[in-house]
């Protein structure tokens, strides 16, 4: 084989290399940037759950907490009744209240006392009902604040991560996506220096130079138009024109070589000017 | 954007946003801090009794005036050492406690109405600091919010509590001046049968 071709077939394979590195290194620095993220927001949602659990222990003891508040409540309520005495001052102008009878008319004061022992019962029962009822809605208010301020805090940590997302993270992965890009680029240069030598190193062109080369192709125009492509990519003037139907064939451009080398690679890493010449081909094919 | 570029930016943006999260935990702490140093249990304690003092001046004479009513009309219908004297006591009291469980009532529904108003209060606040990051916009904020919630309920008068009660003494009184009322004079006196009958107030 050819040395030329060799060092053709070795600047490809670096290329690829060198991309496959760069790839790599992105890889890498992606998925460090990653891990930090899931490692950060494990650590938010540690916290929410937190919250969140403190918030149910709080209704969890709610139920215990309802009858101390209907106590405290029911305390709230009540109020003194005063007990009428059996001996009163004659003209004051108080019937019972505030410590007095009406007079001394023993029937009168037993009265007095039965109405206030009922009072007594109505207050006490008013305010047992009113404590009972207001506990649940006492309890639930006094709870208030914490669930509050549990919920304020999951909020917190949610958009502290919807920030985090938005504004961190889409630029750790484009530093990470540009970390590779040294080797990338080296396996871009290094690719584009075997396309360069291709079309010596793969035809006999590359003992014989690329004009005589070019002047033989273009005589032969079914043949894929290796002089084209020589001339293409090296800007040496195509004669084809000058010189067409004089049947100046000197060599013929392998053509199979070509083919059976790229056509043996992944369609991607042909080069633009095969990829184009194979189309034309395609295109100028006759349909039969 | 260069690779050095993007890991500048990506370090800037990191840092600012670290920052940032600093400034909203540290500033939620302060505002809650200065939110529980103003409203703690003894604020809640001063606000019931701010509505009880309230309430009770105008309670009280209200009530004061209705036993003083009632006082009288049983004077002169001469039942102050009755039975009905004491239902109609008794009647006069359970106003009082109904009034005072209205009065309970007020209290609760302003001291809860304030708490709720305090948690939207607490809450706003850190909704601006956590879409801001100013510290010092938020404890601004956190000063005026609670300088507008300081202030005591503006307590609704609790009207006539004895009308209706005074109502009846009325009538009586009325009745008493035009000399259609009438009361058994000797009537509770054992062996002293009814027929007997007094207008013994007039005017």
């Amino acid at each position: 084989m050819d040395p030329l071709t060799i060092a053709m077939l070795a600047l490809m394979a670096a290329g690829t290399g060198a991309q496959y590195m760069g790839q790599r290194k992105v890889d890498k620095e992606r998925g460090k940037a990653m891990a930090m993220e899931r490692e950060r927001r494990g650590k938010l949602q540690a916290q929410n759950e937190a919250s969140a659990r403190a918030t149910e222990e709080m209704f969890a003891k709610a139920k215990a907490d309802e009858k101390a508040k209907a106590a405290e409540l029911e305390a709230q309520y009540q109020k003194p009744v005063d007990a009428p005495v059996a001996t009163g001052t004659p003209g004051e102008y108080q019937v019972y209240g505030a410590g007095t009878a009406p007079t001394g008319s023993v029937e009168t004061v037993k009265s007095a006392e039965q109405s206030a022992a009922r009072r007594k019962t109505y207050t006490d029962t008013l305010a047992k009902l009113k404590g009972q009822l207001g506990a649940f809605g006492g309890v639930m208010q006094d709870l208030n604040p914490g669930v509050m301020r549990n919920a304020q805090d999951i909020g917190l940590n949610s958009q502290s991560m919807i920030n985090w997302n938005q504004n961190v993270l889409p630029l750790q992965l484009e530093a990470a996506n540009q970390s590779g890009r040294d080797w990338s680029t080296a396996g871009d240069v290094m690719k584009l220096a075997a396309a360069v030598m291709s079309p010596w190193a793969l035809t006999k062109g590359a003992v014989t130079g690329p004009a005589e080369i070019s002047k033989a192709e273009a005589l032969i125009p079914d043949t894929g138009g290796i002089g084209e492509l020589a001339s293409q990519s090296l800007g040496v003037p195509n004669f084809a024109g000058a010189v067409g139907g004089t049947g100046l064939v000197e060599q013929a451009p392998v053509l199979s070589d070509l083919d059976r080398i790229f056509k043996g690679m992944p369609r991607g890493m042909w080069p633009a000017w095969y990829k184009k010449q194979i189309a034309e081909r395609e295109m100028t094919r006759p349909m039969y | 954007m260069g690779k050095s570029d993007a890991v500048r930016e990506a370090r800037r943006a990191r840092e600012i946003e670290e920052k940032r999260a600093r400034e909203v935990k540290l500033g939620t702490q302060r505002v809650r801090g200065e939110f529980a140093q103003n409203y703690n249990k003894k604020y809640y304690q001063e606000l019931e009794k701010s509505g009880r003092d309230r309430y009770g001046l105008e309670l009280q004479p209200q009530f004061e005036a209705a036993r003083r009513s009632l006082q009288a009309a049983l004077m002169r219908a001469g039942l102050v050492d009755s039975s009905f004297g004491v239902q109609r006591g008794d009647l006069l009291d359970k106003r009082k406690i109904e009034a005072d469980t209205q009065i309970e009532d007020k209290l609760m529904m302003a001291k809860q109405a304030r708490q709720q108003d305090v948690i939207g209060a607490e809450n706003a606040v850190l909704t601006q600091l956590q879409n801001t990051g100013d510290q010092g916009a938020a404890m601004a904020s956190a000063a005026q919010q609670i300088s507008a919630n300081s202030a005591m309920p503006a307590w609704s008068p609790l009207g006539s509590v004895f009308t209706d009660f005074m109502g009846g003494l009325s009538t009586q009184a009325q009745a008493e001046r035009e000399g259609n009322a009438r009361y058994n004079v000797f009537g509770r006196i054992p062996g002293w049968s009814t027929g007997r009958y007094t207008t013994n107030v007039k005017g």
